[in-house]
């Protein structure tokens, strides 16, 4: 292993990072859009083109592996935390708005894709994915919203306390962990053929693995909170125990064939809720990951982001497809829920467009999927171009449809919360 | 009870937006069954015979897939093409710093992938369309996939 280049690499990519987030939250789009626009342009769809030379220089595919590495350890912290900040208390008193909405902002997009996938399957993918993993998996990577990103936009636009972000905030919490689920379903079903276990092991391990967790360890894990306010913080071997918890957690779903990620993030789930102890958590581990691990994940998503092999009008034409179905599904299937069990409008386009958002968790989704080989090098730059795509269009969409004017009429939004101004500077990964 | 109407209205909201999509779901699973992909291609594939004369450092062919769609690196050639059945056709197009002896722009390469050999074989014709551009035979194997990775 180079350390030298290895250090040079990180730098490049968090000076990118910061930089092109900079630029974007400029021109009122979150940190996370341009950090995954940063990604992008440092791999072969800008840096590798315009500057070859420095591009092979800059990042060799022998030296990739270290990065992925690296960037992986960050993406299952970041998955623990995005489990850690899943409230149940979010899910309780939303009524049928919240129910119907989150369900459908969950099977429209997935029927969606599933159907697009008629069409794509015989001409972006080939005879190594079966139809009903390949099915399945656009479903999953349609019907996914970035909750973290989500959380973020209705907390600096003040509309957590309005009816759309409550109703909005349990519908992402449901997409997530519903989505989380199907995928873990999809990847047991691809891998099965290759893979250690037959599907009826990963499935039948899996559902006992998340039952001990949340029976057992969730109790267990209830000792430390009570410690935390005994202590008054998180000491280090309190957050020594909860990293092992998520490093055993992660290994013990990759074994039973689903994902290490999918561990990470259960794991997190299952941790105490108590606001205090989340908070002196995510405060210990947040800043290095969203500032230094996820950049490194950008970058080597955008380092086999292609976007050179979708070229021609066929595939551009299916590039704009994904994006229409993803917009249809998500934005169309949320909006029309929320206007059909009694919000106006106004308030179900928001839901929509916040639905809408993909962020960060469609980029680790197309990943995984990449990995696993259910999508190709194509559709895989296509999807990314989607994640985009939906991401940065939530900001425009939701000032288009609910503007600042209207969140202040709901007689919610004229107090941020707590923590917004610093929100504002920081960003946040979604 | 005043709430019932609401409650009826919900649940055929419900039934609409979640229980047909489900329905659809499963009748777009069995459809898509009988559908055909593309052989997969995608890897190294090693070249038979004498010297490669494309890049006789090489003896490698290497091929990327995105269903239909195929990259395929002869040394340092790169070309572009598609994968109809079982017949490869790819092609360089526009200038390039890299020649290939007279024929400095387009390449062309014609192949059919024999699907049924084990190992999989690839045989066809590389070369220029211009006049005096040599036209090579190229016979290749599929090379086994690193463990891990997807058959």
């Amino acid at each position: 292993m180079n350390i030298a280049l290895l250090l040079v690499q990180i730098a490049v990519v968090v000076i990118a990072a910061r930089g092109v987030g900079l630029l974007f939250r400029r021109i009122g789009q979150p940190q996370v859009m341009g950090e995954m626009v940063a990604g992008i342009l440092l791999g072969p769809s800008l840096l590798g083109w315009v500057a070859p030379a420095l591009s092979a220089r800059l990042f060799p595919p022998a030296s990739l592996g270290f990065l992925n590495s690296i960037s992986q350890v960050g993406l299952l912290v970041f998955m623990f935390l995005v489990g850690v900040e899943l409230n149940p208390r979010l899910l309780r008193g939303r009524g049928h708005t919240a129910l119907v909405t989150s369900h459908a902002s969950i099977v429209v997009p997935f029927f969606l894709g599933s159907l697009l996938a008629l069409r794509l399957y015989p001409r972006l993918s080939d005879a190594s994915v079966t139809f009903t993993g390949f099915a399945l998996f656009m479903g999953a990577a349609m019907s996914v919203t970035a909750f973290p990103v989500l959380a973020r936009i209705l907390t600096e636009r003040g509309l957590m306390r309005t009816r759309v972000g409550a109703v909005a905030v349990a519908c992402a919490a449901v997409d997530d962990v519903t989505a989380w689920c199907i995928l873990a379903v999809v990847v047991a079903i691809v891998r099965a053929p290759s893979g250690a276990l037959p599907v009826w092991a990963t499935v039948a391990g899996s559902a006992a693995f998340v039952a001990l967790m949340v029976l057992g360890v969730r109790r267990a894990l209830a000792l430390l909170e009570r410690r935390y306010q005994h202590n008054g913080r998180v000491t280090q071997d309190m957050l020594g125990v909860i990293l092992l918890v998520v490093l055993a957690s992660a290994w013990a779903t990759e074994t039973l064939g689903v994902h290490a990620l999918f561990g990470a993030f259960l794991a997190g789930a299952v941790m105490p809720k108590g606001e205090g102890f989340v908070h002196a958590l995510t405060g210990k581990l947040e800043d290095v990951t969203v500032v230094l691990l996820l950049p490194l994940f950008f970058a080597f998503t955008g380092l086999r982001t292609h976007i050179g092999l979708v070229e021609g009008a066929e595939m551009w034409g299916y590039c704009g497809l994904i994006v229409l179905v993803a917009v249809a599904g998500k934005f169309g299937g949320s909006a029309v829920a929320a206007r059909m069990t009694g919000m106006s409008g106004r308030e179900a386009a928001a839901i929509g467009a916040l639905m809408n958002t993909r962020g960060l968790m469609e980029l680790v989704i197309l990943n995984i999927g990449l990995d696993i080989g259910v999508i190709s090098p194509a559709l895989f730059a296509m999807m990314v171009l989607m994640a985009l795509a939906t991401t940065f269009m939530t900001s425009p969409l939701l000032e288009l449809v609910y503007p600042a004017r209207m969140i202040r009429r709901a007689g919610a939004g004229d107090e941020p919360e707590v923590g917004d101004a610093d929100a504002e500077e920081d960003g946040r990964a979604g | 009870m005043a709430s019932n109407p609401r409650a009826l209205k919900s649940l055929a909201v419900y039934i609409g937006l979640v229980g047909l999509p489900l329905a659809g779901l499963v009748a777009i699973l069995r459809a898509g069954a009988g559908l055909q992909a593309p052989p997969p291609i995608a890897g190294e594939w090693r070249v038979q015979g004498g010297p490669f004369a494309i890049d006789p450092d090489s003896r490698v062919v290497t091929l990327s897939q995105s269903g239909e769609h195929v990259d395929v690196a002869l040394g340092t050639i790169s070309l572009r093409g598609r994968l109809t059945g079982d017949s490869l056709v790819a092609e360089r197009r526009g200038m390039s710093d890299e020649s290939y002896g007279p024929c400095p722009a387009h390449v062309m390469l014609r192949a059919r992938i024999d699907t049924a050999a084990r190992p999989r074989r690839l045989v066809g014709m590389v070369g220029g369309q211009a006049a005096g551009c040599p036209q090579l035979a190229i016979d290749a194997v599929q090379a086994a996939p690193p463990p891990g990775a997807r058959p």
